[in-house]
């Protein structure tokens, strides 16, 4: 039986949670607040994913970057692949928030997108 | 010269000032924000991460998204913007009078309401006295975190971090996004300042060591930082004998944010030394009739989503001020009981209950937060974790306080234990 004790980050209250588990089939855990607990605990075992927040270069000399957000978490271990991905794109400007600046992020199936509207 | 008149102006187009904007806008007044920045959002523009909105929008957002879907709604109101405007003085005499200037030159705008929402600045190396010699390479949290992230420079290349409240461990993260090194985040208390979820996904997924109970006690470097000594704080007082050094070019102070109330005080605005921020009566309005407070001006938040609530609320008494529909029933202190440093609003008006926050002074798991009337308990509420970092709030309906018997010499208190 495996077990683990950790805080929960998907809002700022921070559940401590503990976790259970043989397998991923049987996990089970407590001290969560809400059900997103019950996803981060088994995504933070088998799976460890984690909102991506940067900023990437525009072509414009005023508005000199755009903040940008994974859509959905991606994996922890793909982050510093994505961000040198990100680091190599200049965008051309009006850029709307929402807009995908980086579709597919290395094969993860999420997007990238812009979290600003420029004026 | 510009010479204008509203029904209410705001100082501050953040968070606090565009949701006052807005309240009062849709509620008929003619409303004014008046902005230093080119644009409105005020800190948000530069806080790029997410966990902004899950209780006022119902979604998570990062800190831009939440000030552009303000900043929309503030533009469906008919609010006039002052952009590029620094507020030099305000007077109070017949009405309200706000001089400011903006490229355009000087203005005075006049209104029977102003709303104070300017936010606040950060505390600094010379405010706190580091000692050592004056390099390059030394920054506050927040600069470091608008020259990234707006003006898209890296501060330096490899960073100790003073401070483990929440502005230092997301500048961590944001340093280790961007390529550089953070070798420690160094906090003088025995626990961490932040939020405990920012401790988890800013340090320890980077494995970017805390001391806890060190203090900086020394920055060195001619030109620019080479390196910080780092010495243990027992009982208050650094030990030299125990000191370290930690190589660094930049040091970033994440040390303490102070409401920005110097233009305040020019109205005679009376500041509350617990809070930094201006005294508030149960209507959030200050010690000066017409001018109120509210957002991190008035107290230093650690949740956007309390600040828009607490605008709201601001927002709506300055309007029944503006009404003449001010309650003239009289109000009633709230002390600031056990464990607390400060309770806002610290007055309350029995018949409309109240919404008020509150920063322990203690940590401990499963607290509870209590309102007590003449010694007697009528309102608990549990708390999972207790910590100076975490905002509490605490609401007390009017029915609640019914069943009390409330009168003018009750005492009632909010304490924590």
């Amino acid at each position: 039986m495996n077990k683990k004790k950790f805080i929960c980050i998907s809002c700022p209250r921070g559940c401590s949670l503990e976790t259970e588990w043989n397998d991923q089939s049987d996990l089970k855990v407590a001290g969560n607040g809400c059900p997103r607990g019950i996803e981060y605990a088994n995504n933070e075992i088998f799976n460890p994913v984690r909102i991506l927040t940067a900023t990437v270069k525009t072509s414009d000399p005023e508005i000199k970057r755009i903040p940008v957000k994974s859509i959905k978490p991606v994996k922890k271990d793909l982050i510093p692949s994505i961000l040198n991905e990100l680091y190599k794109i200049q965008i051309p400007l009006p850029v709307a928030s929402g807009d995908i600046v980086l579709k597919n992020a290395l094969e993860s199936g999420i997007d990238i997108v812009a979290t600003r509207s420029s004026e | 010269m510009i010479n204008k008149s509203y029904d209410a102006v705001i100082i501050g187009g953040g968070a606090a000032g565009m949701t006052a904007a807005v309240t009062l806008s849709k509620l008929g007044h003619t409303t004014a924000i008046l902005e230093r920045d080119s644009s409105l959002g005020g800190v948000l523009n530069q806080c790029i991460h997410n966990g902004f909105g899950l209780h006022y929008f119902g979604e998570e957002l990062t800190g831009p998204e939440y000030a552009e879907k303000l900043r929309k709604r503030v533009a469906e109101t008919g609010t006039e913007l002052f952009l590029s405007a620094s507020v030099i003085s305000i007077e109070r005499n017949n009405e309200i009078t706000v001089t400011a200037y903006s490229a355009k030159g000087v203005m005075t705008l006049t209104s029977k309401a102003l709303v104070l929402s300017m936010g606040c600045r950060e505390r600094n190396r010379g405010n706190i006295g580091i000692s050592g010699s004056r390099p390059a390479g030394v920054f506050t949290a927040g600069l470091a975190q608008r020259l990234m992230n707006i003006e898209g420079y890296l501060p330096g290349k490899k960073a100790v971090i003073i401070g483990s409240g929440d502005i230092g461990l997301i500048m961590a993260r944001r340093l280790k996004w961007c390529g550089c090194d953070v070798a420690a985040v160094i906090e003088i208390l025995p626990h961490p300042s932040g939020l405990t979820r920012n401790i988890v996904q800013c340090l320890n997924d980077f494995n970017i060591p805390l001391y806890l109970s060190h203090s900086v006690t020394r920055i060195v470097g001619k030109n620019r930082v080479t390196g910080v000594q780092v010495s243990p704080v027992t009982n208050g007082n650094p030990d030299y004998s125990a000191s370290f050094n930690i190589d660094c070019d930049t040091v970033l102070l994440s040390v303490g944010l102070i409401p920005e109330n110097e233009v305040s005080k020019t109205a005679g605005v009376k500041i509350n030394p617990e809070t930094g921020g201006a005294f508030v009566d149960a209507n959030y309005m200050t010690s000066v009739p017409g001018i109120f407070s509210c957002g991190n001006v008035l107290h230093v938040h650690d949740l956007v989503d309390y600040v828009s609530e607490e605008s709201e609320r601001c927002a709506g008494f300055a309007s029944d001020f503006i009404k003449n529909n001010a309650s003239s029933e009289s109000s009633i202190d709230v002390k600031t009981g056990s464990n607390l440093k400060y309770v806002i609003p610290n007055r309350m008006h029995p018949s409309n209950g109240g919404r008020f926050y509150m920063r322990p002074l203690i940590v401990k798991q499963n607290g509870i937060v209590t309102m007590s009337v003449n010694g007697n308990i009528i309102k608990e509420k549990k708390l999972q974790r207790v910590q100076p970092s975490e905002m509490i709030r605490l609401d007390i309906t009017p029915e609640e306080l019914a069943e009390q018997e409330i009168s003018d010499s009750s005492s009632i208190e909010i304490g924590v234990r």
